[in-house]
């Protein structure tokens, strides 16, 4: 039976969507201390998680300092708000849209 | 890039595009003829039906384009014939002069000419339909080439699967169906903003990608002088709790259905393309408004991504609803028509592109979607100003 995961692929958890991304989409619930191996670049990476993940959400493949552009799929998705460790979930607690908040300086808030 | 697919078997139409349907359209042009022309529609089992519930008071482009909306609906390669109901002589006058320039077979009634009697429309309506019906049931499906397809790319209630897997799947459709000379229209304004440079280098000659641009600007300035944080209402709550950070995020996975291939030009709400090819259509990205936008453009079928479910399809063009999660295939499978989870096995996206591409031959020749089959179709005209 094909599953989902494919023929070489097997206990890979984790989709890196395009070589250089800063950060991959996981495939199930991961929980922190968890091995998260990355599929989709050109090699298999294998990261260990630094917190609880649900799945779909992104984890950060590698450290990232505060305001760094992330990138995902080759399009940059907005700036690290804090200082991100690899292994880390990220999302809306440090993670801003850059969009918005050159909104906000241009409306002068 | 391998798909075998270059023909299906459509309903040719003496001007344009054949279509994927051969419907009687009841179209009702004026609120005041909507309760009638609903019991029409009701009597009339095979028709489908289309309305606005506004009328006369409409001024300048908020009137233009739901008349170019009511005309392109009627238009659409998937109608056979129309049935008109109107409360006013003008308006009626207005959408079938376009009719008749489109030699799309209709039948008018306007209030004027029944005395004002809803029963006596009613009646004259289901003899007329009647009439109509049984003439374009006798019409047959002929082989067409592929490149008459209008494909409308829609998403609805995505999540992070959506824009690592059907979407991705659209795009590369789109890809494709570009180089065999095929039409994609995609829109949803609001959902390019974040990643609207990326459109920009798309675009077929700098002066339409200074237009795309625009159009996102003026969008945001939109939600902006309504005091909206669009940080607050794009990404949704639904969208953060499914994964989905930031606009850009979004914006990304949604605009991966469009593909890679460059863009021939910018539609406004409802507008028909003039040539083949990639168009973005700068409209509301709420579904209904969004679809009807595409169906009035001349699209004969659209595909609909979605992550958690969405059930809404227009009633005029057949709307293939896929999701690349898998939880929600299982869980809707009677308004899933297609799920691309395996996509998540990286190797088999190409598979799952060329196994789509027999999903569309199939609902081109005939294949119903699970929203034709439990009625779940509809068409709103998205209104541009106040009316008097």
């Amino acid at each position: 039976m094909m599953t989902a995961m494919g023929k070489t692929t097997q206990n890979s958890n984790a989709l890196l969507l395009r070589e250089g991304d800063d950060v991959a989409v996981l495939l199930a619930d991961i929980s922190r201390d968890d091995v998260v191996t990355v599929r989709g670049g050109e090699n298999l990476q294998v990261i260990t998680a630094v917190d609880d993940i649900p799945r779909f959400h992104k984890i950060s493949l590698r450290e990232m300092s505060q305001n760094t552009e992330i990138v995902r799929g080759g399009y940059k998705i907005g700036r690290a708000t804090q200082e991100i460790s690899g292994g880390a979930w990220v999302h809306t607690h440090n993670l801003i849209s850059r969009r918005a908040q050159d909104v906000k300086k241009t409306q002068g808030n | 890039m391998i798909q075998a697919v270059d023909h299906y078997w459509g309903y040719k139409r003496e001007n344009g595009s054949p279509g994927i349907r051969n419907y009687l359209l009841v179209l009702n042009v004026t609120g005041l003829t909507e309760p009638t022309a609903k019991r029409v529609h009701t009597c009339l089992p095979g028709s489908v039906y289309a309305s606005t519930p506004y009328g006369m008071g409409m001024l300048g482009f908020d009137a233009e384009r739901t008349i170019a909306t009511l005309s392109g609906l009627g238009l659409n390669p998937n109608v056979g014939a129309v049935l008109v109901l109107s409360a006013d002589r003008p308006r009626a006058e207005a959408v079938c002069e376009k009719l008749k320039e489109g030699k799309k077979l209709f039948h008018a009634i306007v209030f004027d000419e029944v005395e004002h009697d809803s029963l006596t429309m009613t009646d004259q309506a289901l003899r007329a339909g009647a009439l109509l019906g049984k003439q374009i049931s006798l019409q047959q499906r002929t082989k067409v080439d592929i490149a008459t397809l209008m494909i409308g790319m829609e998403c609805g209630l995505s999540d992070p699967s959506s824009g690592i897997t059907a979407n991705l799947l659209l795009g590369r459709v789109t890809d494709e169906h570009i180089a065999q000379r095929g039409s994609v229209v995609f829109g949803e304004t609001l959902e390019w903003l974040g990643c609207e440079d990326v459109l920009v280098t798309r675009a077929a000659h700098p002066e339409l990608g200074e237009r795309l641009q625009g159009a996102v600007l003026d969008r945001e300035k939109m939600a902006q002088d309504a005091g909206i944080d669009l940080n607050g209402i794009n990404p949704n709550q639904t969208n953060i709790a499914g994964g989905l950070t930031t606009i850009e995020e979004k914006a990304s996975g949604s605009i991966a259905k469009s593909g890679t291939v460059p863009i021939s030009g910018l539609l406004q709400f409802s507008e028909r393309p003039k040539t083949a090819g990639l168009y973005a259509m700068d409209a509301p990205s709420y579904s209904p408004e969004s679809l009807t936008g595409f169906v009035a453009a001349g699209a004969q079928l659209i595909c609909f991504t979605t992550g958690l479910g969405n059930s809404y399809c227009s009633a005029v063009t057949p709307t293939i609803k896929l999701t690349g999660n898998d939880q929600t295939a299982q869980r809707l499978n009677h308004q899933i028509d297609f799920d691309c989870s395996a996509i998540l096995a990286e190797e088999s996206l190409e598979a799952e592109t060329n196994r789509f591409w027999q999903e569309v031959v199939s609902v081109s020749n005939g294949g119903l979607t699970y929203g034709e089959i439990l009625g779940e179709g509809g068409e709103a005209i998205s209104r541009f100003g106040a009316a008097l």
